[in-house]
């Protein structure tokens, strides 16, 4: 079993020479270690953090803001073995078909190719997020009550699966899970504390020719610098810093990498999920339990009920994914009241025991070239710029999600089971009710084009011969579902490839 | 003679009674609420409190005009609130998703 090795202890100006770098430790570096460890190839996987959280490390990821408030760049991510599973809530959903599609009066949507092109690596990311059998919408049939009465029409129940917890420890956290796989793999070299620096590229810039990496000292600055020369390399440090490190490496292509056609950091995204986005009431009482908690059924998994809008009903009417949750029970004012009794009353159905609940949802968003991250003039501990993030939210987001909801209030009537009340009607009332996935995607998108992607359908920064990109920032339309599973996923995808490149 | 007394006062007493009664009866009618002109329309709704509820919680419109609407052919509370989902004729109060027929009702309560 090989240690993980400590890159402070290393000679100042070692270089190493691996077959295959792999640049961050987090859920996607390293399933595509995991993946690649039986190939014969040497893999060195360059990890920032040690196998806990320090400060000083913690504080290279710390940026400036703009536009809508957003979590801190330091806030929303860790960095340390493991990356920001290490506080992930372990919710998981495959990406629905319609997301991969291109989407009428949705600019800049799809994928470079379709749902199955994935298919055949789910199982695999299924068992390294830990979230048991796949069963997702399945779920139907497994679970003890029936799904609330929709009836026919946009919106569906549609299920969350959730990665294992053990114990004290809450989902799959990467690093402590994987660590020993990590050490066991004869061909895989972990490199804690090695912080890339800079991708330096051939003088065509056809190619990578080496990386550069710096330690930090105990005191927080600059310490030792070494050199990697691999044959091939994967980009794997979260959808914000592996826009950084394209942007700040503009010594060959004055731009940064990857970014002729200015995309890099462009089309930044996540899934909003703002609180208390509507009330439920269901006439016949209570849910069932599936909605409200994460609960486990007889053979392990633990499921989660959520409502969907359908693929029908998004392409008909153009609104983005979401999926809504419920939270809890409320109270009803005044009104509440006298609109169920009213409704309840006109539809001839009895509400004497009706329930009513509070909904949150996760919502995709319209992918903006305005939401970007682009760099600042101030630099961190190492000397790399720092990112500087414009968010935005538009209003077209909010309109889709109420459309949303105001189909299922239309069905709910329709099948005379419940009611619904949508909560918020301004900009304002949205902005004051928004919390954030922490989900960074969208970017280093993905496009067949060079002009419109700045990787290729295989993950390959376009007109760079051995550089690749892992993880949510290359997606190009992000759809509702919480990206984990789905970035692994992908990464097996990428592995998939690697091993036929790399041979 | 008291008794005397007595009866005739009970018997008074309980004519007025029955004449106030009466009274109530033709001004407020069956359902406890003053007559108006839309009983028809209004006497379909089986609380009128929380459809007044609801009603004020819309813009004030003029009874004339939704009771003209509401007595066109097929507008029964009921029956049409039940269809109104189905085809796709759904409105908000104040975020509140319920059947556009309900809601014209709720602000006709509301507007006499
Ligand atoms: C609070 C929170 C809750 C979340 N909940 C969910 C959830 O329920 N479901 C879900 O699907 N997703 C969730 N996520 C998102 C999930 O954590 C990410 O999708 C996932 O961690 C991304 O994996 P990654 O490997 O691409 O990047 P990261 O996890 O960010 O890992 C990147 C790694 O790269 C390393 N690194 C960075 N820069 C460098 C450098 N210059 N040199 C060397 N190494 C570097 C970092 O130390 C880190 O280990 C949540 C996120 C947060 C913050």
């Amino acid at each position: 079993m090989t240690a993980l090795l400590d890159a402070r202890t290393l000679p100042a100006r070692t270089i190493l020479t691996p077959d295959l770098a792999i640049i961050g430790g987090g859920p996607a570096g390293i399933s595509l270690a995991l993946a690649l460890a039986d190939s014969g190839h040497e893999i060195l996987l360059i990890e920032s953090g040690g196998t806990a959280f320090e400060a000083p490390t913690q504080s290279l990821y710390a940026g400036e803001q703009s536009g809508v408030a957003y979590t801190a760049l330091d806030g929303g991510r860790l960095r340390f073995l493991g990356g920001s599973s290490n506080h992930w809530g372990g919710w998981c959903r495959p990406l629905d078909a319609i997301d991969f599609t291109v989407r009428d009066g949705l600019a800049h949507s799809g994928w470079p190719f379709s749902q199955t092109a994935l298919q055949p690596y789910y199982a695999r990311a299924q068992e390294l997020v830990e979230a048991g059998p796949w069963i997702y919408d399945g779920a139907d049939k497994l679970v003890d009550g029936d799904v609330a009465g929709l009836g026919d029409g946009g919106v569906y129940t549609s299920w969350f699966q959730f990665s294992k917890t053990r114990g004290s420890v809450l989902p799959t956290h990467f690093g402590s899970r994987y660590e020993g796989d990590l050490k066991a793999a004869k061909k895989i070299k972990p490199l804690m504390h090695a912080n890339v620096t800079g991708i330096r590229l051939s003088k065509d810039g056809g190619r990578v020719d080496h990386l550069d990496i710096a330690t930090l000292n105990a005191a927080g600055g600059a310490d030792k610098h070494f050199t990697v020369k691999p044959r091939f390399c994967v980009l794997a440090c979260g959808g914000m810093e592996n826009a950084r490190l394209l942007l700040a490496s503009s010594d060959v292509m004055k731009n940064g990498i990857g970014n002729s056609h200015d995309l890099v950091g462009r089309f930044f995204a996540d899934n909003p999920i703002p609180r208390d986005t509507a009330t439920l009431v269901m006439f016949d009482g209570p849910l069932p339990g599936f909605y409200l908690n994460s609960s486990p059924v007889a053979d392990g998994p633990v499921l989660r009920a959520v409502f969907a809008p359908t693929a029908q009903f998004a392409r008909r009417t153009g609104v983005l994914g979401s999926l809504s949750t419920v939270e809890n029970p409320v109270a009803l004012d005044e009104l509440g009241k006298a609109a169920v009794v009213a409704t309840a009353q006109a539809l001839g159905v009895n509400a004497a025991n009706a329930k009513a609940y509070a909904l949150g949802c996760g919502l995709e968003l319209a992918p903006d070239p305005d939401r970007r991250l682009t760099l600042t003039g101030e630099r961190d501990a190492l000397g790399l710029p720092r990112l500087k993030l414009n968010m935005t939210l538009s209003d077209r987001d909010f309109d889709s999600y109420r459309a949303t909801m105001k189909e299922m209030g239309r069905q709910l009537l329709a099948a005379r089971t419940g009611m619904i009340r949508l909560n918020y009607s301004t900009r304002a009332q949205w902005l004051a009710a928004m919390d954030w996935g922490n989900h960074h995607l969208g970017t280093t998108r993905m496009s067949a084009d060079a002009r419109t992607g700045v990787v290729d359908a295989d993950c390959k920064v376009h007109g760079v011969g051995n550089l690749f990109v892992a993880g949510s920032s290359v997606f190009p339309t992000y759809g509702a579902s919480n990206p984990t599973l789905n970035l692994v996923a992908m990464t097996l995808r990428l592995a998939d490839h690697l091993k036929t490149v790399l041979a | 003679m008291t008794s005397k007394i007595l009866r005739r006062d009970f018997v008074m007493g309980l004519g007025g009674a029955v004449a106030v009664g009466l009274a109530a009866w033709s001004y407020f009618g069956p359902t406890g609420y003053p007559k108006t002109p839309f009983d028809d329309l209004l006497n379909q709704i089986i609380d009128r409190a929380p459809a007044i509820t609801l009603g004020k919680a819309m813009p004030k419109a003029s009874s004339t005009t939704l009771s003209e609407k509401l007595r066109q052919p097929g507008f029964a509370l009921r029956k049409r609130s039940r269809e109104d989902a189905a085809a796709g004729r759904v409105t908000e109060i104040k975020g509140w998703v319920v059947p556009e027929t309900l809601a014209l009702y709720a602000q006709l309560a509301a507007a006499v």
